[in-house]
């Protein structure tokens, strides 16, 4: 498989506060990244940085290999990459359609629908992520479930080659994480996008992703697969602290 | 068939437009046979109308409420007066240059709508009339001052007064009309949308591949070459022009009611608001006399504090399916 994103040395600083400190990873076309780390590991730090949200410090950020620092996160979103929000961000004042058709007037560089196109198109995805029959209720009457739907929805109607996932599961209920993952599985069927999937439920992850990185306060501790990850020493420090053996 | 309260709730039903359009056009014509009076109120009810509707524009397109849109009633009225009273042009000729003067204007400020937001964007755009207005007094061999340019060629002299008002009345209203289509037709493009999105959360809108500054900076020019046509049809009206009358504090806060009273910066609901304020201006100074100054901001504040969603919001309710974009007010 071909690289898609490569990130090189990648540091960010808040502050006094070292958020992102040489980071270096790669993410190959069509893989599932898992993206792991306790709270203030830096993981939504690491993809706003990516996605244009923040500007980071030092590093390189590559794209097929070409460099998209400078780019501004409307041009990051026209190259490919799509995002969506740990805490959902709807537009709340807009009816659920009228929260995608903007993905799909403005997402892509090459291609620029009309209304009707785009609001044809919108109602596709929404049905894909099974908010079809909600397309007309406000954003800020949706459940949380349907939030993380409709922001999947819009992350998609911009036709990402690379779309990263933060935290999907958080605040969902069983049931709810179930469908959610189901849903994550066919849109990698149906769209083969590459993702980076961000995420504290790990038994998800063991299963969907076919690598993880772990990040532990601005560092990257471990790559590998799944198995490797879960099973590394420094990794189960950083989630149960250093003197976890004495209450083994 | 919809029903009443659907089609009354939807400002681009024909209904609307026939009925509300309908009690506009008469209005004139009423005042003219019985209160003649009435009718410089409707011409100032539709000059605040010619400010709110691109003020609700730039308002929803730059995610920014302006607290200076005078500043291009100012440079309208200027620019037109200037190349009227020294040139002696008419209205037709100074038109353009009007328009391009608050254009220009706004094009060098409106780099603040992509640098700035929050109470910064507030005291920008606050002091740019009150300096601009100073400005006026600095240089009162070119400007005049608080007295302010006269000899300014006017509309029509049909040797009428009350006829000449009369024609203007319908004049403004039809600039009125027509911004009202034009926005409302814009609202609902493609570019109304990306505005919404920018109104609603500006980084998630730029995230999802919208020229974010690009939508911000041609509706903030826009919306200001139309506030500039404002006062280019005061200066012509009047025959003459001051700033003193319409960049202070007193007159901003007059136009923001009218967004804010109208339907929080809901383009049909400034029209509603203009009327309202010009009319209810007008009712107390008539009866109430010099109380007046106090009991206008009263009612005011009450009215502000009873409507959150404004005088528009009384009979509209949402209808799914549309949108109409208004501003984000915290209480």
């Amino acid at each position: 498989m071909a690289e898609l994103l490569e990130v090189r040395n990648l540091s960010k600083r808040f502050k006094g506060v070292r958020a992102l400190q040489d980071v270096s990873f790669h993410i190959r076309q069509g893989e599932t990244v898992g993206l792991i780390g306790p709270n203030g590991a830096g993981k939504s730090t690491l993809v706003n940085v990516l996605c244009g949200q923040l500007q980071h410090d030092a590093g390189d950020i590559m794209l097929e290999g070409t460099d998209f620092s400078g780019m501004r996160s409307h041009q990051r979103c026209h190259i490919g990459l799509s995002r969506t929000y740990q805490i959902p961000r709807p537009f709340p004042d807009l009816v659920v359609l009228y929260n995608v058709i903007p993905s799909v007037l403005c997402g892509r560089k090459d291609s620029s629908p009309n209304l009707e196109e785009a609001t044809k198109e919108a109602l596709y995805y929404l049905e894909f992520v099974g908010l079809s029959d909600k397309q007309h209720t406000e954003a800020r009457d949706l459940t949380i479930y349907e939030l993380r739907l409709l922001e999947l929805a819009r992350a998609l109607a911009t036709k990402p080659r690379l779309l990263f996932v933060d935290e999907v599961m958080a605040g969902l209920n069983p049931g709810e994480t179930d469908k959610a993952v189901e849903l994550m599985s066919s849109i990698k069927q149906t769209f083969g996008v590459t993702i980076c999937w961000i995420e504290h439920v790990m038994s998800v992850l063991m299963e969907a992703a076919q690598r993880i990185i772990a990040l532990d306060r601005g560092i990257k501790i471990a790559d590998g697969t799944p198995e490797e990850v879960a099973n590394d020493q420094k990794v189960i420090e950083a989630y149960l602290g250093s003197e976890w053996r004495q209450y083994a | 068939m919809p029903s009443w309260k659907q089609w009354l709730a939807d400002p681009g039903n024909w209904k609307n437009i026939a009925i509300f359009g309908g009690i506009l056009f008469i209005l004139p014509i009423i005042a003219y046979f019985t209160l003649p009076g009435i009718m410089s109120t409707v011409i100032t009810a539709n000059f605040y109308a010619m400010v709110g509707i691109p003020l609700g524009l730039m308002t929803i397109g730059t995610g920014r409420l302006n607290f200076g849109p005078n500043l291009y009633i100012g440079i309208g009225g200027y620019a037109a007066a200037l190349l009227s009273v020294h040139l002696g042009w008419g209205p037709l000729f100074t038109f353009p240059f009007a328009v391009i003067a608050s254009v220009l204007v706004a094009l060098g400020f409106s780099p603040t709508v992509n640098i700035s937001k929050g109470l910064y964007f507030v005291l920008l755009s606050l002091l740019m009339p009150l300096i601009f207005l100073e400005l006026t007094f600095v240089y009162s061999n070119i400007f005049k001052g608080d007295v302010g340019l006269s000899g300014i060629t006017q509309f029509i002299a049909t040797g009428s007064p009350k006829l000449n008002v009369f024609i203007l009345c319908y004049f403004s209203l039809i600039i009125v009309l027509l911004y009202l289509y034009a926005t409302h037709k814009l609202i609902n493009s493609r570019y109304g949308i990306m505005m919404s999105t920018i109104n609603d959360d500006e980084e998630v809108a730029e995230g999802i591949g919208i020229k974010i500054r690009k939508v911000k900076i041609l509706m903030f020019v826009l919306s200001a070459g139309m506030i500039g046509v404002s006062g280019w049809f005061m200066a012509h009206y009047f025959g003459t022009f001051a700033g003193i009358s319409y960049l202070p504090l007193t007159f901003m806060m007059k136009i923001l009611l009218v967004l804010i009273l109208g339907g929080r910066a809901q383009i049909h609901g400034c029209v509603v608001g203009a009327y309202f304020i010009a009319f209810l201006e007008m009712f107390l100074s008539r009866t109430l006399g010099f109380v007046q100054p106090i009991v206008f901001p009263v009612i005011l504040f009450i009215l502000l504090l009873a409507l959150p969603e404004g005088l528009f919001g009384l009979f509209r309710k949402r209808k799914y399916g549309e949108y109409m974009p208004t501003l984000h007010v915290r209480r």
